[in-house]
């Protein structure tokens, strides 16, 4: 059975002695729990929230282009497999992109603060892309259940569509669809 | 109708004969309910289900006999009085022509029977039909609902029209499998999608 590319051994280093929590490139880490953390998103402004998961995103993304010789080369799933491991690594939940058409959705099962940390997250995935494949993306969110957050990947215009026409009451398959000038029968893929 | 005295009295004389003689055959054959109340599932032998036929065909005919004297009763009140001593119970038939309560069970399940898949047996779907069966006048009048319920039966067969086969063809087209989609460069997925809606 393949396994992931992504390799997480020794990626948290607990230095008990010195009372601190490093990433294996350096980086201090806090370990905070997620409550404190929703309540805070719930508090903040959604731009300054945002502000947040985009460099929390932004450091995940430079460890994965430091990890992959050749980012921009990189396969679908080499990504995949890299952006979800620092998710994981950072406990945000389990990263999958799905493709519906030609639209790119990234999906994220698990997250612990779907009810509050949705801009965190968005940030988070804008901030990993630029870092790590020099793209400058939007992450519209499309939907959001209890523990478990979609968002499409698309330019700055078309996020504004999108979220205009879900404002008006459209589904996100029938906005994805809109996107794309067809009908609801796009057929997805998973990865 | 009017009908004159002779023939009158030879259609009486030819009833009474015919009775006396389905008398003297229950008579020397035993009694159906003797040889069937052992097991209400074992069928009633030929010759005993023969006798029921002929006495059975014996009683229509002689109660059209009879239904016409009656209506001339008015006329020859005598003919009358001859019929009505004629009774169906003076043949000597060891069953009940009309059918009991418990009788009219078997009578409701038979057509429930039609409605299942053929194969199906129509004594197995019906547990009613089993307890009505329990009395020995009960088993006489089940084994006539069940010889008059045959062909109706038989003439209840499922007429089922199946799917031609379909021809080999390509009903859904997908543009690369899931491995294709593994392997495609990331940043040229993304970028196909960051076009979108501009």
């Amino acid at each position: 059975m393949d396994t992931s590319t992504f390799d997480p051994t020794r990626a948290v280093v607990f230095d008990l002695a010195r009372g601190q929590v490093a990433l294996e490139s350096g980086g201090s880490l806090l370990l905070l729990p997620a409550e404190v953390v929703a309540t805070a998103c719930a508090q903040l402004d959604a731009t300054i929230v945002r502000q947040l998961g985009a460099a929390l995103g932004k450091q995940a993304g430079a460890r994965v282009r430091k990890r992959l010789a050749q980012a921009g080369a990189a396969s679908l799933e080499q990504i995949v497999e890299q952006l979800a491991g620092e998710l994981s690594l950072g406990g945000f939940g389990s990263l999958s992109v799905e493709r519906w058409g030609q639209a790119l959705v990234v999906r994220v099962d698990g997250y612990p603060l779907a009810g509050h940390g949705q801009e965190l997250l968005g940030g988070y995935v804008e901030g990993a892309l630029s870092a790590s494949v020099e793209r400058e993306v939007t992450a519209q969110p499309l939907e959001r259940t209890a523990q478990s957050l979609r968002f499409l990947l698309c330019n700055r215009s078309a996020g504004a569509k999108v979220k205009a026409w879900m404002l008006a009451g459209s589904s996100w398959g029938d906005a994805l669809a809109a996107l794309q000038g067809a009908k609801n029968d796009v057929v997805g893929g998973r990865v | 109708m009017a009908a004159s005295r002779s023939m009158l009295e030879a259609l009486l004389a030819r009833v009474q004969k015919r009775a006396n003689e389905s008398r003297a055959v229950s008579q020397v054959m035993p009694p159906l309910e003797a040889a069937s109340a052992d097991s209400a599932e074992t069928l009633p032998p030929p010759r005993a289900a023969l006798r029921d036929e002929v006495v059975e065909e014996e009683i229509e005919e002689y109660d059209d006999e009879l239904i016409e004297i009656i209506d001339d009763a008015d006329v020859i009140p005598q003919a009358a009085a001859a019929a009505r001593a004629i009774e169906p119970a003076a043949f000597g038939a060891a069953f009940d022509r009309r059918p009991t309560i418990a009788s009219i069970k078997p009578v409701a399940a038979a057509p429930r029977a039609a409605t299942f898949p053929a194969g199906t047996s129509a004594v197995g779907t019906s547990p009613a039909a089993t307890s009505a069966v329990a009395t020995p006048a009960a088993v006489s009048a089940a084994r006539l609902q069940v010889a008059r319920a045959a062909p109706a039966l038989e003439g209840l067969r499922a007429e089922t029209v199946s799917p031609r086969p379909i021809a080999a063809t390509e009903i859904a087209r997908a543009q690369g499998s899931r491995g294709e989609l593994r392997a495609t460069s990331f940043l040229e997925l993304l970028d196909a999608s960051l076009k979108l809606g501009s």
